[in-house]
């Protein structure tokens, strides 16, 4: 679609377009100057009190919590910016419940934009689900909506808006879903737990960079942000006893971020990720989570000393076409020299292997080795963007990283709207796109799915694929069959990879596949399937 | 995905080599050996020998590599022998944005 880029005021505070901030001793694009993103500029305002940190609520089958949206105010190293929050609380309530309850949640919009909750990895009801128009209409300023959840698999989940989630869910309404198992061994022994949700914002000197009100900006790369934070704060810390064995549950609320957490040489294994644990637990040296993901950790802290949760990887300059180390650290573990009360070594050390998660994949392995029922392709159109970003773009994709750690382009990247890009699922058996695609399949059926990545679109980058309602297993990369299984409910497809999943299509209802980076889901990279009772 | 602690990804490198001669063609070497190094040469690993199919495998953790055939007598930590295949990741291929910024006055126009 073409578009007329017409310069706008730059500088400034309030709600005019800024350019955000540029990497040391990079140049902007020639014929990028006098442009900006062909949306109006939008940052909330108007009363707000300041956040206060997120609490847990504990509910009982049948209990009723009252959500609210509201705008709150915020202070991140010494700046003041006005965002939102769920009952004024960043991250917002930790909702804590039993496996098999039912909770019912009574959402309030109190922002200025309209909204929704989605209850992100949970099997609930459709009706509940919360994607706007789809599921429900949007709950518009000042209206109220009712949620029931009822909360089948054990594990961590999270809610977040489902509609322009790029400005609501990046400007802080998030929180953490809890289900635990009403088994006492369902996890290994600890000494302590962490529940950590990353997120991310772009900011300069002026404050918050602006988002886009009638469609996203930074459209191309999604909105990476330059103050990283843990529950809402720039620093986490957190003090241990040496020896101590911590269970850290991460959720990445992230706009467009993957992570590759390392925690400076503790030793750690994944125990769980989106929706249950792994047939076996896995030992990493770092964990890689993107947008959306979840993913359960147990560390062990041997050694005494400080030791530092950061975020390290290799970062893209696309302005001199190198790499360096992009190092950000998250915050801080202080192993003291007192020894662990209880030591939980013996536990750490072993690999468990968890036959209830094997037993339940055992009904699926025969369909392991079936062809695809679908397969969807991961590709971009853009059209009317300055002649000069094209052309750059067109030369670029001579070489894709596979996983984008970083936003390596951010003046092209940040003039770049869902109006002129316009990011794809496609159905590669009908040629169907996007909310065109509506594939249909029984309730209680098994559907292999497959993703490739095309490494030859326009601009390729790796997407987090979510499907709604229900769970999925990854079985394959590239033909390379997967190992300790897990269900997901959201897989990072690396660009040029073709990945093979297996749904459970167990839940009815019309529901979303998208990808999970919150431009390209305005940008249009969703689908619908409905799962036939 | 496989990434290192510092943010590598780790490849799974795959060489297939189809069409050389005899490796005795070269100096009396004895079999053919798939290399990685990064682009400055300065850190090399052996994919290994090619087997009877002309193939070999290997995993490199590195931003961008070359990869090099080359006709060896023996094993050995880097190649003696010559180089006879030559490729390299498509990171390589990356373009400086910058030199067309600095290269061209910045004009929009190019």
């Amino acid at each position: 679609m073409a578009g007329m880029h017409m310069a706008m005021p730059m500088g400034g505070t309030g709600n005019a377009h800024r350019m955000p901030p540029m990497p040391a001793g990079m140049l902007m694009m020639p014929g990028l100057d006098s442009v900006s993103p062909q949306v109006t500029a939008f940052l909330p305002a108007g009363d707000a009190a300041p956040a206060v940190a997120g609490t847990v609520v504990e509910l009982n089958d049948g209990d009723t919590l009252s959500l609210d949206a509201r705008l709150v105010t915020r202070t991140i190293n010494g700046a003041t910016y006005t965002m939102y929050a769920y009952n004024g609380q960043v991250p917002g309530p930790l909702i804590r419940v039993k496996q098999n309850t039912t909770f019912v949640v009574r959402f309030t919009n109190h922002i200025d934009l309209p909204s929704s909750i989605h209850w992100h990895g949970v099997r609930l009801d459709n009706q509940y689900d919360g994607s706007v128009g789809m599921t429900q209409q949007a709950v518009v300023p000042g209206a109220s909506f009712i949620y029931r959840v009822h909360v089948s698999d054990a594990g961590l989940f999270w809610y977040h808006p489902h509609v322009r989630e790029d400005v609501e869910q990046g400007l802080g309404l998030f929180g953490n879903l809890r289900v635990d198992s009403r088994d006492p061994d369902y996890y290994n022994p600890v000494n302590a737990e962490a529940t950590l949700i990353l997120n991310d914002l772009l900011v300069d000197k002026a404050g918050l960079i602006p988002y886009g009100r009638d469609g996203a900006d930074f459209a191309i790369m999604g909105r990476f942000g330059n103050v990283l934070l843990v529950n809402g704060l720039p620093r986490y810390h957190l003090d241990v006893r040496r020896g101590d064995v911590v269970r850290f549950l991460f959720t990445n609320a992230s706009n467009a971020r993957s992570y590759n957490l390392d925690f400076a040489g503790a030793r750690l294994k994944l125990v769980a990720t989106d929706v249950s644990r792994y047939e076996r637990e896995i030992p990493v040296t770092s964990v890689v989570i993107a947008p959306a993901q979840r993913f359960i950790v147990e560390a062990r802290f041997d050694s005494t000393g400080t030791f530092a949760l950061a975020n390290r990887v290799q970062a893209v300059s696309n302005f001199t076409g190198e790499y360096s180390v992009e190092a950000d650290t998250l915050g801080t573990v202080t192993v003291s020299t007192a020894r662990t009360t209880v030591d939980h070594g013996r536990e750490f050390a072993t690999l468990r292997a968890v036959p209830d998660v094997s037993k339940d994949i055992d009904r699926f392995r025969t369909a392991f080795d079936r062809p695809p029922d679908h397969t969807l392709v991961l590709t971009v159109n853009i059209q009317g963007l300055p002649r000069s970003l094209v052309q750059f773009m067109a030369i670029d994709t001579m070489y894709f990283n596979p996983v984008e750690w970083n936003d390596g382009m951010p003046d092209m990247n940040w003039v770049s709207t869902s109006k002129e890009v316009r990011w794809i699922l496609r159905d590669s058996t009908t040629g169907k796109e996007n909310m065109d695609i509506d594939w249909h399949m029984k309730a209680g059926s098994i559907v292999k799915i497959r993703i490739h990545n095309d490494e030859r679109s326009m601009h390729p980058m790796a997407h987090p694929i979510h499907f709604h309602g229900q769970r999925f297993l990854v079985l394959d990369r590239d033909g390379v069959r997967m190992t300790d299984l897990a269900w997901q409910d959201t897989e990072l497809v690396p660009v040029g990879t073709t990945e093979d999943l297996l749904l459970d299509a167990s839940n009815p209802g019309v529901w979303m596949a998208h990808c999970h980076i919150a431009e390209h889901l305005d940008a249009g990279m969703q689908m619908r399937f409905t799962v036939d009772p | 995905m496989p990434v290192t602690r510092d943010g590598h990804i780790v490849y799974d490198v795959a060489v297939a080599v189809q069409g050389l001669p005899s490796p005795d063609a070269f100096n009396g070497a004895t079999g053919y050996v798939a290399w990685a190094t990064v682009p400055d040469l300065s850190l090399a690993v052996s994919l290994g020998r090619l087997s009877s199919d002309g193939t070999a495998h290997g995993q490199v953790a590195w931003n961008k590599f070359i990869v090099l055939v080359t006709a060896e007598r023996t094993a050995g930590p880097r190649w003696t022998g010559p180089i006879l295949l030559k490729g390299s990741s498509p990171s390589t291929w990356m373009q400086r944005f910058q030199a067309h910024v600095t290269g061209n006055a910045g004009n929009p126009d190019f």
